[in-house]
């Protein structure tokens, strides 16, 4: 057994490392490893790679903050931490920002430890009540994600239509953002340009182009420049803005990991308007708690006996090798989480601070560069052209929000929208009208 | 506490204006020194690009996706890579469907020759199937597209529009029971006989003997089919019965499942098709054991045994001992006219016990009184002689107190005339109600026998005896 912890803390040290290339998500590199599987099956089991996986998705849960913070790369989960960040960034505390999230993760960890013992008992039957209700539970996120932003106008625009335009364009961006993005979903869902061969990796072109990519764009075209960081020994969070930010957090998190389609970045959103945050620390430590409830905590429900569920692009990946019916096995995967979390904590640190050299002493629009073209090498290589394509295609409705400044995830959906339909019972229908089926 | 107070350069950075040198962050001309500001992407041409590339990139990626073919893929083919493919997949529904009325949620099994693969599907599309006639059944063959889920150990397939799943259901052949085999798994079949039996071995599940003229099978109806196509009708057994099924295999043995009710029809009687000659007693000697055989004969004897009657068929070319279990027996309409003398047709199982030939029916439909034994005669005590040994007589008289030992109980049958021994076995004691007792007067037929030098009589079965008879 202990050896499946080995196997989780190399998985954590590889995610860790990997975690400071910019734009590359680990379920890339997962997918590279599922690739490889028949070659390395020589070198370990399912089990341990099942184990292996728990710890990329627990270090780079951990670790991705950093790009996201000091590159600004971030993935669909880890959108609503770029701007306090670089808010952070411009203060010279991104070291700080990166701590905070950090926290916010270990106090993640600890409340899916302390759900360890119950959640074999409790998550089937909750499972079992929302089962009947997620399609309209799943409208209402929808409605509550389009109607709740409001118009940003500066009210100095002429009276009539461009007054309007004014006041709505950033609204109508984000009603624009989440069709187009729809409409890709759509196609992406019944008749992919990706290869059936790698089908897993389906959505790897469309987030990257929706996500990562204009965010790199943004960047060159805005030439940034990062003041110097400071590395502090204290970290300005009391122990209010901690528990607030935690429990936030960890309530986004869980219900994104809990629930379908929703992924950490919207469990966030929802987590930080329910407990209406102001404080800025509270919400950066939310946001870290959300992602990594999101991710650990959705790849943890692949372990608890008796509620069969598989959530995220990780167990996903490891549900087409293994499977997991016994209590012992939840207990270790959540001791080797444990353990993983604390490991990618102190790892956070150190990995910071080398970011940190590296932005001081290479041009950030270097990196933009490179970080751009690992992202099209990682696109192609995965999925070829027709990924490639998709890529640009989502870059093209990904670059909307940022361009007529709205809510970035607009553009999940990519998934929202066809799953929604899908589950009232409409997606076929539409399908249909769009020629696809 | 003390502060580390590290801090790194400042970046490189193009932000600056190249001729003054204050920061322009992104505009295209200085606003200090009015310096024009190259190598800077105009916002607007990247918006103009934006919008191309969310529409008209988008466009032409509908458009080529609307021409792309679903790939077919085969089970041995899907690999852990495939997970949420949109594909297709042809085959042959292997197994019983399965489907929860609650949450809409149907499954079922394709095979396409190289491996299976689960398909389901939820709610709204399962309703979709059932409005436009499109269940899969058992031995149907179905062209299904959808989404690819890999698991440890199956594939499975989501269906998630109506319209991707076809389906193509074979016409039937009509063929006799004894002819399927283990090979036929899949084949639709029609069988044309006698409901024998209606049973449920657990809830949910209906299985109805069916029997024709060479042997018989199971027909499965569970309660999927009967919850997508209807409740089963009244099914009595002697009815004639047509059903279409595909052949599964319940244990190695062959058995039908209709796709739907409608494929069970029902008729009074058991069709011509259906009905089995009568063989003789002679060819039957020769026939192999276990086939269902329809003979007719002259009972000659008849005897009881521990759980039963067995009474010898004679027709002139041969003898053959018909076994009438007690179920059997007693369920006729007068058990009283299967006796010495009685001429009958008979179906059943031919077997064999200790050397002998028997047919066993199943039921006592399958037994028909052509003539009914004639009344067994009245005899008086004292009038019967050691030669009426072997002989099935009626006595009437006052019985003795019973005395029982190890096999059963004798007492003294009195009609006046003289006094008789009564011989009651176990299994013959035990079914009278009330029991013997002195005093009652009471009516027996019998078999004399002679025992250390006197006659007794010994009822057959507990039909042999009656209280009170006048």
């Amino acid at each position: 057994m202990f050896e499946l912890i080995l196997w989780t803390l190399a998985g954590t040290l590889l995610a860790s490392l990997l975690a400071i290339v910019p734009a590359l998500h680990i379920y890339n590199v997962a997918g590279f490893i599922l690739l490889a599987g028949g070659t390395l099956s020589a070198w370990m089991n399912p089990e341990q790679m099942a184990f292996l996986f728990l710890g990329l998705i627990t270090g780079y849960a951990m670790l991705n903050t950093i790009s996201s913070i000091f590159l600004s790369v971030p993935d669909d989960s880890t959108v609503f931490i770029v701007l306090p960040g670089q808010k952070y960034l411009l203060q010279r505390r991104g070291y700080e920002a990166v701590v905070l999230t950090g926290i916010g993760g270990l106090g993640g960890l600890a409340v899916l430890a302390l759900l360890a013992p119950v959640a074999s008992r409790i998550l089937p039957p909750i499972r079992e009540i929302l089962r009947p209700h997620m399609a309209w539970i799943l409208w209402t996120i929808i409605a509550y994600m389009l109607l709740s932003e409001w118009p940003k106008g500066t009210d100095r625009a002429p009276a009539g239509w461009k007054r309007w335009w004014d006041g709505w364009k950033s609204l109508t961006a984000g009603l624009v953002t989440f069709l187009l993005s729809g409409l890709l979903g759509f196609v992406m869902m019944y008749r992919s340009l990706v290869p059936t061969e790698v089908a897993y990796q389906n959505l790897l072109p469309a987030f990257v182009g929706l996500f990562a990519v204009p965010w790199v764009l943004q960047n060159l075209m805005a030439r940034t420049e990062l003041p110097p960081q400071h590395i502090a020994r204290t970290v300005d969070a009391p122990f209010s803005a901690i528990f607030q930010g935690t429990a936030a957090g960890v309530l986004g998190g869980m219900f994104a990991a809990f629930f379908p389609v929703i992924t950490g970045g919207i469990g966030g959103f929802l987590a930080g308007h329910a407990t209406a945050q102001r404080d800025e620390r509270a919400f950066v430590i939310s946001q870290g708690a959300s992602k990594v409830v999101y991710y650990v905590g959705g790849f943890l429900l692949f372990f608890v006996p008796g509620l069969h569920l598989t959530r995220g692009g990780m167990a996903w990946m490891v549900s087409t090798q293994y499977s997991t019916y016994t209590p012992d096995r939840y207990f270790w995967a959540t001791a080797a989480v444990l353990a993983a979390g604390v490991l990618a904590f102190f790892l956070s640190l150190g990995l910071t601070r080398l970011v940190i050299a590296l932005t001081a002493r290479v041009s950030y629009r270097l990196i933009s560069f490179v970080t751009l073209a690992i992202l099209l090498v990682v696109v192609f290589t995965m999925t070829g052209w027709g990924g490639l394509a998709v890529c640009a295609v989502a870059t093209g409705i990904g670059l909307i929000p940022v361009l007529w400044g709205s809510r970035r995830m607009n553009a999940m959906g990519v998934l929202l929208l066809p799953i929604a339909l899908n589950m009232a019972g409409a997606g076929d229908v539409v399908a249909g009208w769009l020629g696809l089926l | 506490m003390p502060e580390d107070t590290h801090t790194t350069p400042t970046a490189p950075t193009g932000a600056n204006c190249p001729s003054c040198g204050r920061f322009v962050g992104p505009y295209t001309t200085c606003p200090y020194c009015g310096a024009k500001l190259g190598g800077r992407i105009s916002v607007r041409a990247v918006k103009i690009a934006a919008i191309l590339l969310a529409t008209v990139g988008l466009l032409a990626l509908w458009w080529l996706a609307r021409r792309m073919d679903i790939p077919t893929v085969s089970a041995a083919d899907a690999l852990g890579t495939m997970n949420m493919a949109y594909v297709r997949v042809q085959g042959r529904v292997t197994r019983s469907l399965s489907y929860d009325p609650t949450s809409g949620y149907l499954a079922f099994w394709l095979d396409d020759g190289t491996g299976e693969v689960r398909v389901s599907s939820y709610r709204d599309v399962t309703q979709a199937l059932l409005a436009a006639g499109k269940v899969p059944a058992l031995g149907d063959d179905v062209t299904v597209a959808g989404t690819l889920r890999i698991r440890e150990d199956y594939v499975s397939l989501t269906l998630n529009a109506a319209g991707h799943l076809t389906l193509e259901r074979p016409e039937p052949v009509t063929l006799k029971v004894n002819t399927l085999t283990p090979l036929d798994v899949g084949l639709r079949v029609r069988i044309v006989g006698e409901v024998r039996q209606v049973r449920t071995p657990y809830e949910g599940m209906t299985l109805i003997t069916v029997r024709d003229d060479s042997g018989e099978i199971a027909v499965a109806v569970d309660e999927t089919v009967t919850t997508l196509t209807g409740a089963l009708p009244e099914i009595v057994e002697g009815q004639g019965i047509e059903v279409v099924g595909a052949v599964s295999l319940y244990k190695d043995t062959p058995q039908l499942v209709p796709a739907s009710v409608a494929d069970i029809v029902l008729s009074a009687a058991p069709p011509a098709a259906a009905t089995i000659p009568v063989t003789s007693l002679g060819e039957a000697q020769n026939a192999a054991l276990g086939s269902w055989m329809r003979l007719q004969g002259r009972v000659v004897l008849m005897e009881g045994f521990k759980g039963g009657m067995k009474a010898t068929l004679d027709d002139g070319t041969g003898q053959i001992m018909l076994v009438l279990w007690d179920n059997v027996y007693t369920a006729l309409e007068n058990p009283a006219a299967v006796d010495v003398g009685a001429e009958v047709v008979v179906e059943g199982k031919l077997g064999s016990y200790e050397d002998e030939l028997q047919i066993v029916p199943e039921s006592s439909r399958d037994i028909t009184i052509v003539t009914p034994a004639p009344e067994i005669p009245w005899v008086a005590v004292g009038d019967l002689q050691a030669q009426d040994v072997g002989r099935v007589v009626r006595l009437r008289g006052v019985l003795g107190a019973p005395e029982g030992f190890s096999a059963g109980a004798k007492a003294q049958l009195d009609d006046g005339t003289g006094s008789i021994t009564v011989l009651l076995w176990t299994n013959i004691l035990t079914a009278l109600d009330p029991p013997p007792s002195a005093g009652q007067t009471v009516e027996v037929i019998g078999v004399i026998q002679e025992y250390r030098g006197e006659l007794e009589i010994l009822p057959r079965s507990a039909l042999d005896w009656r209280i009170g008879g006048n």
